[in-house]
Parts: C-alpha cells; sequence; structure tokens
C-alpha cells in the first residue's frame, strides 16, 4: 500500500515538473501566452535529445548521438548538445529548425543555401527508451529462465512468479484459443516479445521523463510491420482462397466486379493499419489528457497565480485518476494488440472449417 | 502532421533492436520458460491422473476387502454352524450309545437272573424232593399207627413244605 501512495506520489510530482518547464520556456519566447499545444506536442513526440525537467535556468537533459547520412558529405555522427544548445544552432552544415515545415528534424544546409533532408538514423529518445526497454527485457526473462532451468521442477520465485503470470496468461488466453493448441507454441515467442515490449514501454510512457515510445507511430506501425508479415508467410492456401473467392456469399458480388474479393484483401492491409492506430491512439490521447489537465495549472496560473493555484488540486486528482486509468490502458492495448495479432495469424492458418455454400 | 508521419531512423533502430531482442529471448528466455511450464504441466497432470488413479485402486481394493471379509464372515458362521451340528450328533450318539449299553447289560442281567432263577428253582426242587423223601423217610420211621394220623401228618406236612 505504502509503494502504491509513493509511486502516485511520484507520478503526481513527475507531471507537476512538466509545466514548470513549459513555463519556462514560453517566458522566453515571449510570445502571447502559453503554446500549450506545443508543449503537449513537445512531450509526445520524438526528440533529438531527453529532456527530463527544468527549474528557471537548470535544464536537466541528456544529450544523444546524432547519426545522419548526407548525400553530399556522407556519414556524420555527433552529440545533439551541438545542434540544440540554443535554438537554430548549426554545426558541420547541418541544424534544427525550430518551425517550419523541417520543425524538429536535422538539414543540411550546403554552401549554396539549398537546403535538403539527410538521412537520420540518430539514436533519439524514443530508439534509446526501445534499447533500455529491451535490455530490461532481456534482463528480466533471461534471470527468470536461468531460474526456469535451475530448478524446473519447484514453486516460482521472485521475479519468476511475475513474469509466469503474464507468460502463461498470454499462452493460455491469447496463444491457445487463437492458434490452437498445436500451433500455439510456434508463434508464442514472437507474441510473448510484442506482448512485453508493449506492456514495459507502457509503463515506462507512463513515468514521468518517459519517452512516448508506444504512442509512437514508427514503433505502433513497426509492431504491425511484423504481424502482417507473419501473417502473410503463415497464411494457407484456403486463407488465401478465402480471400479472392470468399465462400457463402452469391456469386455476382464476385463475378463481373470483384467486389467482395476486393474488399476482403484491402482488408489484408487494414487489419495491421488498424493495429498501427489503435495502440499509437490509446497511448498518446492518454499522454494528450494528463498532459492537458496539468496545462489547466499553467492556463489559469497565467491569469492569475491564485487562479493557478486554486486550480492545482483538481489537475492533481484528475491526472492520479488518469495515470491509474492508463495502467490499465497499459495493460488493456499489450493484451489487444497481441490478441489480435494472434487472431489474425489464426485466420490464416485456420484449416477450413466452412459449410458447403447451398 | 508530425504525430502520424512515421520516421525512417526510429523504424530502423525498431526493427533492428526488436529482431536482435526477440531471437536472443527466443533463444535464452521463451524456449527455456515455456519448456520449463510445459514439462510443470505435463508433470502436474500426471500427478493428478495418478492420484485418480490410485484413488479408484484403492476403492477397488477397499470394496474387494469388504467382500472378503463378508466371505469370511458367511465361511466362520458355516464352521461354527457345521461344528454345533457335529457336537450335537456327537452327544446325541453317546446318549443313543450309552442307552443302548445299558440296554444290552440290563438283557444280560435279566438273563442272568433268569438262569440263576431257573438254576435255584431246579435246586430247590431238588433240594424239596430230597426232603419230601426225608420227610417220607421220617414217617415212615414213625410208627404208622393211625391211617388216618398219618395221612393228616402227611398233608400237613407236604403244605409246609410247598413252595409254589
Amino acid at each position: 500500500m505504502q509503494r502504491i501512495v509513493f509511486f502516485i506520489l511520484l507520478l503526481t510530482i513527475g507531471t507537476s515538473a512538466i509545466p514548470g518547464k513549459a513555463f519556462a520556456n514560453t517566458q522566453q519566447d515571449e510570445n502571447s501566452g502559453i503554446q500549450v499545444g506545443d508543449i503537449i506536442m513537445e512531450h509526445i513526440l520524438d526528440n533529438h535529445q531527453w529532456h527530463f525537467l527544468s527549474y528557471g535556468n537548470i535544464h536537466l537533459t541528456l544529450a544523444l548521438p546524432v547519426i545522419v547520412y548526407s548525400e553530399q558529405t556522407g556519414w556524420h555522427c555527433f552529440l545533439s548538445s551541438r545542434l540544440l544548445k540554443e535554438a537554430n544552432t548549426s554545426y558541420q552544415g547541418f541544424s534544427i529548425p525550430t518551425e517550419g515545415t523541417y520543425k524538429g528534424k536535422i538539414i543540411e544546409t550546403a554552401s549554396d543555401g539549398t537546403i535538403s533532408q539527410p538521412i537520420d538514423l540518430s539514436i533519439t529518445k524514443n530508439v534509446l527508451a526501445i534499447f533500455v526497454s529491451m535490455l530490461l527485457m532481456i534482463a528480466l526473462f533471461v534471470s527468470a529462465a536461468r531460474k526456469y532451468v535451475k530448478n524446473p521442477k519447484g514453486a516460482p520465485t521472485g521475479a519468476q512468479n511475475f513474469v509466469e503470470i503474464f507468460i502463461l496468461f498470454v499462452q493460455d488466453n491469447i496463444a491457445r484459443p487463437s492458434l490452437g493448441e498445436e500451433k500455439a507454441p510456434k508463434y508464442l515467442p514472437w507474441l510473448l516479445t510484442i506482448f512485453f515490449f508493449i506492456l514495459i514501454n507502457n509503463f515506462l510512457g507512463i513515468i514521468p521523463g518517459g519517452a512516448n515510445v508506444t504512442g509512437n507511430i514508427t514503433v505502433t506501425l513497426c509492431l504491425a510491420i511484423i504481424t502482417f508479415f507473419v501473417t502473410l508467410f503463415s497464411g494457407n492456401k484456403h486463407y488465401w482462397l478465402d480471400i479472392f473467392n470468399t465462400p457463402g456469399v452469391p456469386w455476382y458480388l464476385k463475378i463481373p466486379v470483384p467486389l467482395l474479393p476486393f474488399v476482403e484483401f484491402l482488408g489484408v492491409f487494414i487489419k495491421p493499419f488498424v493495429l498501427t492506430l489503435r495502440l499509437f491512439a490509446n497511448m498518446t490521447a492518454g499522454h494528450v489528457i494528463v498532459l492537458g489537465f496539468m496545462m489547466m495549472i499553467c492556463i489559469f496560473g497565467e491569469n492569475n497565480p491564485w487562479a493557478g493555484i486554486g486550480v492545482s488540486p483538481l489537475s492533481v486528482i484528475f491526472s492520479i485518476f488518469m495515470n491509474v486509468l492508463e495502467l490499465l490502458v497499459s495493460f488493456i492495448q499489450a493484451y489487444v494488440f497481441t490478441l489480435l495479432s494472434a487472431l489474425y495469424v489464426g485466420f490464416a492458418i485456420a484449416e477450413p472449417k466452412h459449410e458447403k455454400t447451398v | 502532421m508530425e504525430l502520424i508521419t512515421p520516421e525512417f531512423g526510429l523504424l530502423f533502430w525498431m526493427f533492428l533492436a526488436f529482431f536482435l531482442v526477440f531471437f536472443i529471448l527466443k533463444r535464452y528466455a521463451w524456449k527455456p520458460i515455456l519448456n520449463a511450464l510445459k514439462d510443470r504441466e505435463d508433470s502436474i497432470r500426471e500427478s493428478l491422473r495418478l492420484a485418480d488413479k490410485t484413488k479408484t485402486d484403492m476403492e477397488l481394493l477397499q470394496s474387494e476387502n469388504e467382500k472378503k471379509i463378508v466371505q469370511m464372515q458367511k465361511e466362520k458362521e458355516g464352521i461354527l454352524q457345521e461344528a454345533r451340528s457335529i457336537r450335537e450328533k456327537i452327544i446325541e450318539e453317546s446318549r443313543m450309545k450309552a442307552v443302548k449299553e445299558r440296554n444290552e447289560m440290563m438283557l444280560a442281567t435279566r438273563n442272568e437272573i433268569q438262569v440263576e432263577k431257573d438254576k435255584a428253582l431246579k435246586e430247590l426242587k431238588d433240594s424239596a424232593a430230597d426232603l419230601a423223601l426225608l420227610i417220607a423217610e421220617k414217617i415212615l420211621k414213625q410208627k404208622l399207627s393211625e391211617e388216618d394220623a398219618r395221612k393228616a401228618l402227611l398233608n400237613k406236612e407236604l403244605n409246609d413244605l410247598s413252595l409254589k
């Protein structure tokens, strides 16, 4: 119980720190009012540096390596602090504009003034967060696996307990019902990896200062592409036959205009697309709402500091509520993504059970 | 718009990291864990099956034992019954034998008595004849003076002597 209270406290303290930093930035900009949208976006989007918090002029920021390939000048590798110390600093012809079409992206300005976009393979905030979460997963599961090897018949202990609940959950409630008892073991490693990757990154994303990995469309797209290819390569004859010659529908939906086959074929691509959007939208929306509640303090505080103080308890309470809700959503989204992936593959590998069309 | 535009760099690293971790985890984590879980599942299933089997075996054994006990009791009853009947038979037999023996003995005794009686009678008759002779002699020896007195005396003597 104490731990939970401490955790919630940590969450609120952390999220409360965010508007402070926003304040500092906006005051420097001397723009009219607080750009709430921009501040929220900054927290949700990927970045070339990992900004934890700022207080006054002290900024706690982790500079990350920039790796770019330019067609003119080849490979470049340097720390992002060279570009981000001050706005619009350039280094070796590279810079990150703060607005315009290339806002937040690395651009290269050639000697004749032409602007081009190099291939950016930088270790950004999200990339680093992915690495961290992956290392966490390896540490957690390999150590758990060692315990299983060392003591195969014994009752699980420690981290093994925690891991086992989820592994059994994925096995018994996701893999086996959707893929069947025999084929489940083949796909289980993949399902477990995506499940834990999403779950751990969802959790890490809730922690203030954490990166919004699973709320990033690139990451969810990547996971969905993997599901797409797994489905594609496991699909048996009947799966493709059913797509192009859907059974149980009148012939006139297929013969002159292949309406249904077209719809079915589109479905092959729509499914991973929906997977991408669902996870991305759910996680991002959660973060936006939490940040929005926190921004309320700044919006009210801008007019009158007392109004800001007055509204802060409400903001904190709603943020706590949203954070707890996000804990739940984290689990649900990991479950849903994994379940749907398993189901899509399950459809693709299912043996025909269709009744003959009458 | 930036929010929903995939980044090439992130995609690249994500794929790289994901596949690397996937293969590492598959080899060093999922395989041993899933194998261990399956082994445990199997062993639990096997133990449950065994326990069930043992239970049914025990039940069978118990019912057999009960059957045996019932049978033994029946047998015991039978043996006791037999013993009782044998005892009664023996008693009856010995009684019959005793009665028979007694009867036989009585018969023999009676015969002996008869023989003895006959013998005694014969002896008596003999001695009676002797006596008669003696009396006759005595009478003859007496002076047979008076015919009437002699006759009366003879009658009287004979009457006194006759035993039957």
